[in-house]
């Protein structure tokens, strides 16, 4: 019986890992829809910029990232960036479901790979607003590539666009704080 | 997908021949081209669309009659809300039900096993080359048989409009970034191929296409 019961779990999830793998057009600019964002000096973002940005995911408002990191470092000029690039699967996120998002960007000139070590080096960074994927364009929720036929993958409707700022030496002295109890905690 | 060059020198035939004509005796002629499409389509889902005007209509046992090993083939379209489909029952029965899919209409198509689609036809001209776009989302394709960048072929748009190709089982998008960067990348539909366009406005897609210029 407890073998029939584990066999039926263990279809169960691959059942619904399989069923949520709604997809997104990782991109700020669609339909009726535009989220530039600026740099330090207010300037939308140019092409080819070395900045960095991260799309992090949550069921509700608190959001968290993936593993690995879904990011770009693609830029269109205007502050747009991944255009027409392929849609990214979000293993945990069933299509036509509406999750909370949030992006952050970083200066990653001088090989600085994340957010957190972009802040602790005093590079240049932003943050969205958490937001609610919103329905336009005609698309409604994530994309469905299991479906028959499949639908397609919305960009970012909902994020609304950012400046990038330099941290204040105070909030650098957080973000070291906060990576110096992450890695403490770690190691306990 | 690949054009047969059949249609593109009958295009050009007819286009040489009616600027002959009108040379020759101060008249002009009214030419339509005939041809035909071959559409190598792979096992499963393909987005296409019926590249030439039906010389006795649209419907789909007219322009795309198939044969008793391709039952259970079935087209999607799309009406603006939803899919609509219509599968095919076999020679004696036909597409059930035998809905109509003109040029300028996108259209998934599955299949079993792997086929050349043929399609004949006239090439759309004039106000038969011209389609309505609503806003929102709509399956569409080049009324007119050509494979070329949208930018070329007068596709109306606004900044964030975004075009699909479903492509090798995924899709790839397009993104029109204003008249000074365009479409990113390159928007360029396959003679044959349907795409998706996601558009913030409704527009007309006028091509008034003839063969003669």
């Amino acid at each position: 019986m407890k073998k029939l019961i584990t066999i039926a779990s263990g279809v169960l999830l691959l059942n619904l890992s399989v069923l949520a793998q709604g997809t997104i057009s990782f991109q700020n600019v669609g339909p009726a829809f535009s989220a530039q964002i600026k740099d330090v000096a207010g300037n939308f973002i140019g092409a080819g910029a070395a900045v960095t940005i991260e799309l992090l995911a949550g069921t509700t408002a608190t959001v968290g990232a993936f593993t690995p990191a879904v990011t770009t470092s693609l830029w269109s000029g205007n502050g747009w960036f991944n255009v027409g690039q392929s849609p990214v699967a979000l293993s945990s996120f069933a299509g036509g479901s509406h999750p909370f998002f949030q992006v952050r960007a970083w200066d990653n000139s001088g090989g600085v790979n994340s957010y957190a070590a972009a802040l602790a080096a005093g590079k240049a960074t932003g943050i969205s607003a958490v937001w609610q994927l919103q329905d336009g364009g005609g698309l409604s929720g994530l994309g469905n590539p299991s479906a028959v036929p499949p639908t397609t993958a919305p960009p970012l409707f909902g994020m609304t666009g950012f400046q990038m700022v330099i941290p204040e030496p105070s909030t650098i002295a957080l973000g070291l704080l906060g990576a110096a109890a992450f890695l403490f905690r770690r190691r306990k | 997908m690949r054009t047969k060059t059949l249609l593109l020198t009958a295009v050009l035939s007819a286009a040489g021949l009616a600027s002959s004509l009108s040379l020759a005796q101060g008249a002009v002629y009214s030419v339509n081209a005939v041809g035909y499409v071959n559409l190598p389509l792979p096992v499963g889902l393909s987005l296409i669309c019926n590249p030439l005007k039906g010389s006795t209509g649209n419907d789909l046992n007219t322009i795309l009659p198939l044969t008793d090993a391709d039952v259970g083939a079935t087209i999607y379209t799309y009406n603006g809300s939803a899919f609509v489909s219509t599968t095919y029952l076999g020679t004696s029965i036909g597409w059930t039900p035998n809905n109509s899919v003109a040029p300028g209409q996108g259209m998934f198509i599955s299949l079993g096993a792997a086929k050349t689609l043929t399609f004949v036809g006239e090439v759309p001209q004039g106000t038969d080359s011209n389609i309505h776009m609503n806003n929102g989302l709509s399956l569409v394709a080049s009324p007119v048989p050509q494979s070329s960048a949208l930018d070329t072929m007068l596709f109306p748009a606004d900044v964030g409009d975004t075009v699909y190709f479903y492509r090798g089982g995924s899709y790839a998008s397009s993104t029109f970034l204003g008249p000074g960067i365009g479409w990113t990348p390159a928007a360029v539909p396959g003679v044959g191929e349907g795409f998706w366009v996601s558009r913030a406005n409704a527009a007309d897609w006028n091509r008034n296409f003839s063969v003669n210029n």
